[in-house]
């Protein structure tokens, strides 16, 4: 199992935060694969939203592929937690939700230097992300798939 | 309001405000009054002071919430009166260590008032005459809620109508509600 990449977006769509860890496939162009995924997200949320047999609607968590997995967390502010893994991780979800309360809050948010909106520099957040992705236990092959592709 | 619900969310205020870190409530009191001071040099006209504060709030409102949804865990507000309800019985806890009440609810139900007897910003002040009747010193608040809510797609106005201040007996902010922002999409394909 492996983790490939993360993002964290915001209500507008901005792209705050793009990490990788394995990403086998190359993008062509970051940001019309950030837009992409927003995109689809999107309507993905507001589809899950319809079909839902109460209201208010659920939130998205996560979709799989044969290939992937996508793990999705949205904080009530509009903040959209992203993560692409191989297929069978379980569902993490709840670890973005943690990376929001414990990593985001406390880096970005109470950084008085950070601006609203644009794109997140803090290299605090970026140790800290690692190390939470680090720690689970679906990062454990990400050295062996490198090895291979 | 379902006093089980409200009693809950008195334990989450309380709960939040024993886990969050406490800072003297002198030193707040007293930066903050320099705070007004230094504005009140700056822009004079009490008017001006009083958006300046909201203003200041404002910004501190918009990452308050995030600090204070990762405190408190609650997530969706179901109806504005929800909102208010929380405000005051859980965020004024965790933010200021004291309790406020919801009351003053409009027969349209979008309208009510925030109100507090204590005021830690407040503390040792007395407003010279020539500021009683036009300056909000705690304005700072309304801006703080107004902030906070425009983060969760809930447009609002905010304002005092009560201020201990001025001589009432108690301080009272009024909170309208005005629009529950709809998500859209924020770019468009076709450009």
């Amino acid at each position: 199992m492996t983790v490939y990449a993360f993002y964290l977006f915001d209500r507008q769509g901005n792209c705050l935060c793009y990490r990788e860890w394995s990403r086998p496939k190359l993008m062509k162009d970051a940001t019309q694969d950030q837009k992409n995924t927003f995109g689809v997200l999107f309507a993905l949320k507001n589809f899950c939203k319809k079909l839902s047999p109460r209201q208010p609607g659920g939130q998205l968590k996560n979709y799989s592929t044969d290939v992937y997995s996508l793990h999705y967390f949205e904080s009530p502010t509009g903040l959209r937690f992203v993560l692409l893994t191989s297929r069978g991780s379980g569902d993490l979800s709840g670890v973005l939700r943690d990376i929001y309360l414990n990593v985001y809050v406390d880096t970005v948010t109470r950084n008085p230097l950070y601006v609203p909106g644009e794109s997140i520099q803090s290299q605090l957040f970026f140790s800290k992300l690692d190390t939470a992705i680090k720690a689970l236990a679906c990062f454990q092959d990400n050295e062996e798939n490198k090895s291979i592709s | 309001m379902s006093s089980s619900r409200a009693s809950t969310w008195n334990k989450l205020g309380d709960a939040a405000y024993a886990k969050s870190e406490k800072v003297s409530a002198d030193l707040v009191a007293l930066t903050y009054g320099s705070f007004v001071r230094e504005i009140i040099k700056d822009f004079e006209e009490p008017d001006q002071v009083n958006k300046e504060l909201e203003k200041l709030g404002y910004n501190i409102g918009i990452r308050l919430i995030e600090d204070f949804l990762a405190k408190s865990g609650i997530s969706n507000c179901s109806s504005f009166e929800e909102s208010a309800e929380i405000i005051s019985r859980v965020a004024f806890k965790m933010f200021l260590g004291i309790r406020a009440t919801v009351s003053n609810w409009n027969s349209e139900h979008n309208s009510c008032s925030i109100i507090f007897d204590e005021n830690p910003l407040a503390e040792y002040v007395e407003l010279p005459p020539e500021y009683t009747h036009s300056l909000f010193y705690s304005n700072l608040l309304c801006g703080v809620i107004r902030g906070a809510l425009e983060m969760v797609q809930i447009i609002v106005e905010c304002e005092f109508v009560k201020d201990q201040l001025r001589g009432d007996d108690t301080n009272e902010i009024n909170i309208r509600f005005k629009e529950m922002l709809q998500e859209q999409v924020p770019w468009n394909d076709e450009e």
